[in-house]
């Protein structure tokens, strides 16, 4: 769970921003959606995938038809 | 006496072409109607009315003395402030660029150059094309053409503006989770997002490298043929553009091949869709079945997309988090609140976290084809669920609030661009708001001909594409907003 905490310790390490209060009690929320996201699709992500399998796959659909 | 600002862009090139009319007769009309709606309306950060001139005069010179020219010669057209041009500003809807000029010119916009378009200025988009909404608070409120009360939609809101309100033929918008189709939809012109790779992105702000499209907005899909026709093809500057030859799209829509089979997306996309707009979808269905499409019904891989839904937020913050790491740090303040807040999540986002979501796009792209356009050539889905909304109605939401606006606004298209395949936006009806709504189309990588060609011959039987707003036809009167 991703907690104010966090994000400050986070911001000051890395991001450097001039978050004001409200915002940092606010974007835990959508940093959880995004976690919880990735979090749920971990399972299916391949070891051997190379992220730029992407266009690879556009190029193998691209070629498909109808009924492949 | 006719107002070549009022005809199609394929309509208008052919009357310039054949003599009927001139470049600089079609410029003027569109800068008058940019003279009476323009500041009802505010879709143009900038009009270029000298350059415009000598253009269009330079065009009729041309053409006068015989020579060859390109399939817009002499048409106006105006892009999103975001595509370079050497030497000229590209704010990019911010304070930070406010007075940045660039240093080349953008791929597609000196294809269109070449092909004989005049550029008229630069179009109103949102803060670096972050927002679906049309906001902008560096400028005044873009408005919608058919009702000013209401949003324009965004990032690309002044080419949907602008091209529904007659003012251009044509512009470049980019999509990079729905800011061409929804523009198009809510002003009631077409959009057209062409495959992940298929048109430049050289001097084209980047918002999200994965994701961002270069494509047009205009008001018929046979307009929509043509720029593709111009703009794509391969860029040795980009090295994310396809190195494959462009097939001739205004031909194709000719074609006597049998008609794609359209597939009527059931589950995910059809979720939480309004009645008015629902009623407008049925209806296009009916048409296009009279048409001779074979449509049928095609259930959609629901915990798929959702998850793909999920995940596209998480790559587009990281990815654009990277683009404006230096200038949050030092020039936060220039960032409207609405922007730099919407920046701060993609900081946070772990590395490891963005290349996981990344590795699982091939993997979802293939399932998804395999589930679904092995059903069917292309499939429908509504481009907004919900009749547009006002601009009262979605102003000064924050947290929740605004993420879920932000998700209303680009589910059924935010989808396609993660999975990188092309889709057009083609205006279908009106709700009862007395807005525009508007179908999409999506189909396998490369297909843009057959997306055109399906949305041409809708075109060609119903005439939803011919309506204009009552600013439009009334613009001598003067508007009270």
């Amino acid at each position: 769970m991703i907690k104010s905490d966090l994000v400050r310790a986070m911001n000051e390490s890395y991001a450097k921003l001039q978050l004001d209060a409200a915002r940092v009690e606010e974007l835990p929320i959508e940093l959880e959606q995004l976690r919880r996201a990735i979090e749920a699709s971990n399972p299916k992500v391949d070891f051997d995938i190379d992220p730029f399998d992407f266009r690879a796959a556009l190029l193998d659909v691209a070629a498909g038809s109808k009924n492949d | 006496m006719t107002d070549w600002s009022r005809a199609s862009l394929t309509e208008t090139a052919g009357a310039i072409a054949a003599g009927t009319t001139t470049a600089r007769d079609v410029t003027e009309a569109c800068l008058d109607r940019i003279a009476r709606l323009g500041d009802t309306l505010n879709c143009f950060v900038d009009v270029d009315r000298d350059g415009a001139r000598a253009a269009a005069d330079a065009a009729d010179k041309r053409q006068r003395g015989g020579a060859p020219f390109g399939p817009l010669h002499g048409v106006p057209l105006a892009h999103k402030d975001m595509y370079y041009r050497a030497g000229r500003v590209s704010a990019c809807g911010s304070k930070l660029r406010a007075d940045w000029r660039a240093p080349y010119t953008a791929t597609a916009l000196g294809r269109l150059d070449r092909a004989g378009a005049i550029d008229l200025g630069r179009l109103v988009m949102v803060e670096f094309a972050m927002g679906p909404h049309g906001y902008n608070q560096n400028y005044p409120q873009c408005r919608n053409p058919w009702n000013p009360q209401y949003i324009p939609c965004g990032s690309s809101s002044g080419s949907g503006v602008a091209v529904g309100g007659r003012m251009v033929h044509a512009s470049l918008g980019s999509d990079t989770g729905g800011s061409i189709r929804c523009p198009a939809a809510v002003s009631g012109v077409v959009g057209l997002v062409p495959t992940n790779g298929r048109v430049s992105r050289r001097g084209a702000m980047p918002m999200s490298h994965s994701f961002d499209v270069v494509g047009p907005l205009a008001r018929t899909a046979r307009d929509c043929a043509r720029l593709l026709g111009v703009i794509a093809g391969h860029d040795p500057a980009d090295a994310s553009s396809l190195d494959l030859a462009v097939p001739d799209y205004e031909a194709e829509l000719a074609s006597a091949a049998p008609l794609p089979t359209i597939g009527i997306a059931r589950g995910y996309f059809d979720v939480g869709v309004d009645a008015d707009v629902r009623k407008a979808l049925d209806r296009a269905v009916d048409d296009l079945r009279r048409i001779g499409f074979v449509v049928e019904d095609v259930a959609m891989p629901g915990d798929l997309l959702d998850e793909i839904a999920e995940l596209h937020p998480l790559i587009m913050k990281a990815e654009g988090a990277a683009n404006h790491l230096s200038t949050m740090r030092e020039r936060e303040a220039d960032y409207t609140f609405e922007v730099g807040h919407r920046l701060h999540a993609g900081f946070f986002i772990p590395a490891a976290s963005y290349i996981r979501a990344l590795k699982l796009r091939g993997a979802y792209l293939r399932t998804f084809a395999q589930s679904v356009l092995s059903k069917a050539d292309l499939i429908l889905t509504p481009v907004l669920p919900t009749p547009v909304p006002t601009i009262a109605e979605t102003s000064g939401r924050t947290g929740k609030a605004y993420l879920d606006m932000v998700v209303a606004l680009t589910r059924n298209t935010k989808v396609i661009n993660f999975l990188g395949l092309p889709a057009v936006s083609v205006p279908c009806g009106f709700t009862s708001n007395g807005l525009p709504t508007a179908f999409q189309l999506f189909g396998r990588p490369l297909q843009e001909a057959e997306l055109l060609r399906a949305a041409d011959r809708y075109q060609q039987a119903t005439d939803w594409h011919t309506r204009e707003p009552g600013l439009v036809a009334d613009a001598a009167r003067p508007v009270t907003v």
